[in-house]
C-alpha cells in the first residue's frame, strides 16, 4: 500500500485508501443523522492488517473492535476543515467552509496476514449475529493489494459468509487493487475471464450481490447483474470509490458521490 | 385571487388532526397544520425526517403561509419559501453544531406543503403545492378534484420537497403545482399529508367505500380519540404506512 498507483506517482495507495474509508465513515454517519441526532442504524468495524492485525481506528476509538455509529459520529479522531463545491443557484458554484472527520490514518507496514484478519473479522461478527439475529446482516468490505502471506483464506472466508442472521447470510465483497496496469474484473458472474489463481480464490469468497446492491451499482453505471459477485481484481482508485459506495448501498438510497466535491483539504 | 374576505354567504366546517407515528408522542409529530378563518387559508406540510430541523420548518411554513395575502402562484410561493428559508437558517447561526448536524443544516431542511384559500362568496379555490401532501376536493363523496397527486401510485420515497435552502435546490421551483377551482355548496375539502393522501387514493381506487365514508364522518364529526383509533387499525392492516399523519378537514355551505 506503500507504492502509488499506476500513473500517479503523487498519491500513495494507502493514503488513497484512508480517504475513502474516511468518507465512507462520514457518510454512513450522515445517512443516520436526523436532524441532529445520530441513530444507531449500523455498527462499523474496521480492521487494518500488515504487521500488525487490529482496529485501524485512531484517537477516541482506538483499539475498539466494534463501533456504534453515534460513536463514531462523535469521536473522530480529528475534525478537518475543507472547502466544498456546491451550486451558487445562478448556474455557477461557490466554495464553501466545512469541517471534514478523520477517523484513521493511512499505514503501508509489513506483510498481507489476510487469514489473520479474516479470522478476527469471523470473530467479530460470530458474536455480533449472536446479538443481533434479526437484523440485517453484516457486510465485509475486504479490501487488498495482494496476496494473503500467511496462507489461503478461503477457508476463513467461507465462514464469514456460513455466518447468519433471518435475514441472511453475511456478505463478503473483495476488492483487490493493483498499482500494476492490469486488465481489470468488476463484478463478475463466473470465473471465466480470471487466470490467477489467488483471483479465483477471492471470486469463491465472494457473496453474489442481492438486489438493492445491484441497483446502487447500476446508479453509478457499473456493470453487474443477477449472479453477479461483489468482488473486483486489479482495481483502480475508482474502483475502490465504486465498491465502498455500493457496498454501503443497503439502505437503498443514492450512493454518495463524493469524488467531485471537494476541492480542498487543510 | 385576491385575499378573500370572511364569507358573507356561507360558512364552513373546519377540522384538523394530527397523528404521530405510531409507538411516537405528539411532540415527534413532524406534520404540521394551520388555517387561518380571517382570509379562509387552510395549509399542511410534512417534515422531511432525513432533514434538519423539518419539524420546524414544517410549521413555519403553514404558520406563514396562512397569514399571506398571496403566495399562491409559482412565482410567488417561490418567493415566499426563499424569505422563510433565510429566516430559519437565521435561527440556526447561533447554535454550536457537532460536525455532522452542520452538514445536514448546510443542505437546510424540506417539507411537503399543500396550502389552499377558499373564497366561499366567490365559489372559487386556489392551491398551491408542493410535494406529495395533497389537497382533495370531494362532491356527493366523489373526488372532483386533486392534486399534487391524484393516484395511489403516483406517491414515491424521493418526492421534490420545499427546500429551506433554494439556492442549492433551484429546480424544486418546476415542481411546484398551482391551481385554481370551483365550488359548490356542500363541497369538502381534505388537505392530508402524504401517507394518508396515498391511503385515501388506494382505497378509493379500491372501492372501499364504507372505510371512506367511515374516515370522513370521523373528520367531519371531529371526534379525535375514534379517527386515531381508526387510523391505528389501518395501520395494523397494512393498508396504511406508519408514518406522521396530517388531516384538515372543510365542508362548505353557500347560502
Amino acid at each position: 500500500m506503500s507504492d502509488p498507483f499506476s500513473g500517479d506517482s503523487a498519491s500513495k495507495k494507502s493514503d488513497f485508501v484512508a480517504e475513502v474509508v474516511n468518507h465512507t465513515l462520514h457518510d454512513l454517519v450522515i445517512r443516520c443523522t436526523k436532524t441532529e441526532e445520530v441513530r444507531n442504524y449500523y455498527y462499523v468495524a474496521v480492521i487494518g492488517y500488515g504487521r500488525i492485525v487490529g482496529p485501524a481506528f485512531r484517537g477516541p476509538l482506538a483499539s475498539r473492535n466494534l463501533v456504534s455509529i453515534a460513536d463514531v459520529a462523535d469521536y473522530p479522531l480529528q475534525v478537518k476543515n475543507s472547502y466544498k463545491r456546491v451550486a451558487d443557484g445562478a448556474g455557477g458554484w461557490v466554495e464553501i467552509p466545512v469541517r471534514y472527520p478523520v477517523w484513521i490514518n493511512p499505514l503501508a507496514d509489513g506483510k498481507t496476514p489476510m487469514c489473520e484478519a479474516l479470522t478476527l473479522v469471523k470473530n467479530i461478527l460470530e458474536n455480533w449475529v449472536a446479538e443481533h439475529p434479526l437484523s440485517f446482516p453484516p457486510t465485509v468490505l475486504h479490501l487488498t493489494d495482494g496476496e494473503s502471506s500467511d496462507g489461503d483464506p478461503d477457508y476463513v472466508g467461507r465462514q464469514i459468509m456460513s455466518l447468519k442472521t433471518a435475514d441472511g447470510p453475511v456478505l463478503l465483497f473483495n476488492c483487490h487493487i493493483t498499482s500494476l496496469r492490469r486488465e481489470k474484473v468488476e463484478y463478475p458472474s463466473d470465473e471465466t475471464a480470471l487466470s490467477d489463481g489467488f483471483a479465483r480464490t477471492l471470486f469463491q469468497i465472494s457473496s453474489h450481490l442481492p438486489e438493492n446492491f445491484l441497483a446502487a451499482a447500476a446508479q453509478l453505471g457499473v456493470q453487474a447483474r443477477p449472479g453477479s459477485r461483489g468482488f473486483v481484481f486489479n482495481g483502480d482508485p475508482s474502483s475502490i470509490v465504486q465498491f465502498y459506495e455500493i457496498g454501503t448501498s443497503l439502505t437503498g438510497m443514492t450512493p454518495y458521490r463524493w469524488m467531485d466535491d471537494r476541492s480542498e483539504s487543510a | 385571487m385576491t385575499s378573500p374576505k370572511k364569507s358573507q354567504h356561507g360558512k364552513i366546517n373546519l377540522r384538523q388532526f394530527l397523528h404521530p407515528k405510531t409507538g411516537h408522542r405528539p411532540c415527534e409529530c413532524e406534520d404540521a397544520v394551520a388555517y387561518n378563518l380571517g382570509n379562509y387559508r387552510f395549509a399542511v406540510a410534512d417534515g422531511a425526517t432525513e432533514a434538519f430541523d423539518a419539524r420546524n420548518w414544517a410549521q413555519q411554513l403553514v404558520t406563514s403561509w396562512v397569514l399571506e395575502e398571496n403566495c399562491s402562484s409559482v412565482a410567488e410561493f417561490w418567493d415566499f419559501i426563499t424569505e422563510q428559508g433565510l429566516i430559519l437558517s437565521a435561527s440556526w447561526s447561533n447554535l454550536k453544531l457537532p460536525w455532522y448536524a452542520e452538514e445536514k443544516a448546510r443542505a437546510g431542511s424540506f417539507a411537503a406543503f399543500i396550502g389552499v384559500e377558499i373564497d366561499v362568496d366567490a365559489g372559487s379555490w386556489q392551491a398551491v403545492a408542493l410535494g406529495d401532501s395533497c389537497l382533495i376536493q370531494l362532491r356527493n363523496s366523489k373526488i372532483v378534484e386533486a392534486l399534487p397527486i391524484s393516484d395511489a401510485a403516483e406517491f414515491n420515497s424521493t418526492p421534490v420537497l420545499a427546500p429551506s435552502n433554494t439556492a442549492l435546490q433551484s429546480e424544486a421551483a418546476q415542481k411546484i403545482v398551482s391551481k385554481t377551482g370551483r365550488l359548490e355548496n356542500g363541497d369538502s375539502f381534505l388537505l392530508l399529508s402524504d401517507a394518508v393522501a396515498a391511503w385515501f387514493f388506494q382505497i378509493n381506487e379500491n372501492r372501499r367505500l364504507n372505510l371512506l365514508q367511515h374516515f370522513m364522518s370521523l373528520v367531519s364529526t371531529g371526534d379525535e380519540k375514534r379517527l386515531a383509533n381508526f387510523l391505528e387499525t389501518e395501520r395494523s392492516a397494512e393498508r396504511l404506512k406508519d408514518d406522521d399523519i396530517a388531516v384538515i378537514g372543510i365542508e362548505v355551505s353557500r347560502i
